[in-house]
């Protein structure tokens, strides 16, 4: 007894489904036009020229989501046989021992989930409101990093040599120049 | 997590039990076809029905050249994406940027293998249960696909070496795995009320049956868990208020910005092939599936009866669709911490408390 001879059904409409959504990609190939040409092949970002990579190291409130998810996921599919047999067990007058298991499970869940929102994992803008976040307002690690003084800080009286100069000035550096030469 | 549930339910009931009454392989054929047919008949209509309402609900006139009364717009669309030519930028790795659209599109177009159209068609002493496939997993399998549709969108996204599409792919994975947790739940509070009194089923015929044998629908018992799933369904499909994944004014097209051609047409296919399932499903869970009552109630049907429920099944799947196109047009799009944070403070406690009144539901024994 396999499991092609249950889910026959199944399988002919997934290799229908895979051949219909096949088909239109590898045959028209023939008949599409291919004229490469490089402006072409450059990611689409209204007209200016990509910088960089887009495959980048991305925020990492995406994996704490993700992280949540799969524990709350993971629960809830110890939920489903709990909801297949509920029928029965409510059949047999003990609903209300399945109804307080399931209460007492569920109750563990919301616990949880209570815990993730108080220590501020669920909030999208956590600088702002989370614990974590006001510590970084305080001054531990900026939240939002310092700005740059607009204008450049005193000149000193002295012009340095040039020749005691790194080789490539930075972009500070050379905004002091820059103003010396005004001058 | 679901999708290895399901896989795990239909391994050991295939090992478990005798198959049913097999089908002839022809009529099984048959089943698949005019299921693929019905898909694809309404994924066309749908999507010039939206147009059309779109320019109706705007004050303008539409798409209205193509045939009569813009009919053949979607075919010209089809022409169109046929004969395009593909795309492809630079650095992008070609396996997973083809397959990206392929797994949306098969996966959206696979929910509908469990799907009931109708009761039970009684033909020359032959019962053939009018759905492709009536497993055991049943709606887990719609979970299931649900969750592997994820990664076509998500994996489009990150292929296609493109900021906005990185930023699309990602909010969508994040999105939709939040949403999905909601879905699921609320889900199970239908499992709970419904199915025979001696054990729940995940079939959803049996939940469909349920509802027409009691007389009444789960949105009756269950109007906080309907509205909860369906909102979750909003968002599994990305439609609006929840279509960040693609929000055209910040991320251009999200996802499939560097998608051309038939791979973006399938893209297309899938978000809209998707719609129908999710409609379908929620039409069945909660608003009796081919139930209407005073016509064709009983679950074993001729073949009068059988197309009476077909029938009573597409209008109620119709109008629902009707139902998603006119929110898209009513509700303004979320900002993305408002659509995590309602998807975690709201829907998830929310499904938990549906959760539980379903339980006392089915321990009152209510109707």
């Amino acid at each position: 007894m396999s499991l092609i001879d249950h889910y026959q059904a199944v399988l002919i409409f997934l290799l229908v489904g895979v051949a219909m959504v096949v088909s239109p990609l590898v045959m028209l190939r023939l008949v599409r036009p291919n004229k490469p040409i490089a402006a072409k092949s450059i990611a689409y970002e209204c007209g200016m020229d990509p910088v960089g990579d887009a495959q980048v190291c991305f925020d990492l409130r995406f994996y704490t989501d993700a992280l949540i998810f799969v524990v709350f996921e993971v629960e809830a599919v110890f939920m489903f046989p709990w909801a297949k047999v509920y029928r029965a067990f409510a059949a047999e007058g003990m609903s209300g021992f399945a109804l307080a298991e399931g209460a007492i499970f569920v109750g563990i869940l919301a616990l949880g989930l209570v815990y993730v929102w108080a220590k501020g994992d669920i909030d999208w803008v956590k600088s702002l409101s989370s614990p974590r976040g006001v510590v970084r307002r305080e001054g531990v690690v900026p939240a939002v990093p310092e700005l740059e003084p607009a204008l450049p800080e005193p000149e000193p009286e002295l012009e340095p040599e040039p020749a005691a100069r790194p080789a490539a000035p930075t972009a500070d550096e050379r905004h002091h120049a820059a103003h010396a030469s005004h001058h | 997590m679901t999708a290895l549930l399901a896989a795990g339910i239909a391994v050991t009931t295939a090992l478990a039990a005798p198959p049913a009454a097999a089908e002839p392989a022809w009529l099984m054929l048959i089943k698949v076809l005019v299921a693929f047919g019905i898909t694809m008949t309404i994924v066309p209509l749908l999507v010039l029905a939206e147009r059309r309402v779109s320019a109706w609900m705007q004050y303008r006139v539409g798409p209205n050249r193509v045939g009569i009364g813009g009919s053949l717009q979607p075919m010209a669309d089809l022409v169109k994406m046929l004969f395009k030519e593909e795309l492809r930028p630079d650095g992008v790795p070609p396996f997973l940027f083809g397959a990206a659209p392929a797994i949306a599109a098969i996966c959206s177009l696979s929910m509908m293998a469990v799907v009931p159209f109708g009761g039970t068609l009684e033909l020359d002493g032959r019962s053939i249960p009018l759905v492709v496939a009536d497993a055991d997993i049943g709606v887990l399998a719609v979970l299931a696909l649900s969750s592997i549709g994820v990664y076509g969108i998500t994996l489009g996204g990150w292929a296609s070496n493109s900021k906005y599409s990185l930023l699309g792919g990602l909010r969508s994975s994040a999105q939709m795995i939040s949403y999905e947790l909601s879905l699921g739940i609320a889900l199970l509070g239908v499992l709970v009320v419904s199915g025979s009194f001696e054990s729940g089923s995940f079939r959803l015929s049996e939940i469909i049956r349920f509802q027409a044998e009691s007389g009444a629908w789960n949105v009756l018992r269950l109007p906080l868990g309907f509205a909860l799933f369906t909102i979750a369904v909003f968002a599994e499909t990305n439609r609006l208020p929840f279509d960040l994944p693609e929000a055209e004014p910040e991320l251009v097209g999200g996802y499939h910005t560097e998608y051309s051609s038939m791979r973006f047409g399938l893209f297309f296919l899938g978000e809209y092939a998707a719609m129908v399932a999710g409609s379908s499903v929620i039409v069945c869970l909660f608003l009796g599936g081919w139930h209407c009552p005073w016509l064709a109630t009983e679950a074993v049907v001729g073949p009068g009866g059988a197309l009476v429920q077909v029938a009573v099944f597409l209008a109620k799947v119709l109008a629902f669709l009707f139902f998603f196109i006119h929110v898209r047009w009513t509700l303004p799009r979320l900002r993305y911490d408002q659509l995590m944070k309602f998807g975690w403070t709201w829907l998830l406690p929310l499904s938990l408390l549906n959760l539980l009144w379903a339980g006392a539901h089915a321990a009152l024994g209510w109707f």
